[in-house]
């Protein structure tokens, strides 16, 4: 078994458990704005691996490269995804986003 | 049956506790419990295209992705305030 045959599996497992595990988390989290840190490696790290899977399987080919695609348009907008969804959730719990003035010294209230 | 089909199945089972979050809780707490499904269901697509080896089905997972965006920012434009 050459180490490419090796790495698919690999990689494919990684990216199944990371997504696995951020499925789990987001389940068992309190509040949306624990929950949206579990979105980030379902969204980051996952789908880079499956990518890294398929290219090591097909190389640079019309498939390789779409799942190149994939995964960058799911590393570039889950970040904007996220922000967008505190922004609203925070909105919704006290009127404004921005820091209030309670807030400035000490954590989240 | 080859490893990835196994690892759609996987993936699947992924969607159950998307699944419970989007029946339960706040608005807030559903709408990122519909954009982790978004991003499983993404990469079910993704790994199901190498699996049944057609580059057309990539396409799929590439629009699904970007449609789950928009639709994402646009649930959460409405949650600001309006919902």
């Amino acid at each position: 078994m050459s180490p490419r045959e090796l790495a698919v599996p690999v990689l494919l497992a990684f990216g199944v458990a990371v997504t696995l595990l951020s499925c789990l988390g987001v389940l068992v989290m309190r509040d949306p704005y624990d929950r949206l840190h579990y979105t980030g490696p379902a969204a980051v790290l996952a789908p880079v691996a499956i990518a890294a899977a398929v290219v090591l399987e097909e190389r640079l080919s019309a498939a390789g490269v779409k799942a190149v695609l994939v995964a960058l348009v799911l590393v570039t907008t889950n970040p904007v995804l996220g922000h967008a969804t505190a922004r609203a959730a925070r909105i919704r719990q006290f009127g404004e986003w921005r820091v209030r003035e309670e807030e400035r010294e000490g954590g989240r209230p | 049956m080859n490893e990835w089909s196994v690892a759609a199945l996987a993936l699947l089972a992924g969607l159950v506790p998307c699944g419970v979050v989007c029946l339960r809780g706040s608005p807030v707490d559903r709408l990122v419990g519909l954009e982790l499904a978004g991003t499983v269901v993404t990469l079910v697509l993704l790994v199901l295209a190498q699996a049944y080896d057609r580059a057309i089905y990539f396409d799929l997972a590439l629009a699904l992705a970007l449609l789950s965006f928009a639709g994402g920012l646009v649930f959460a434009r409405f949650l600001e305030r309006w919902i």
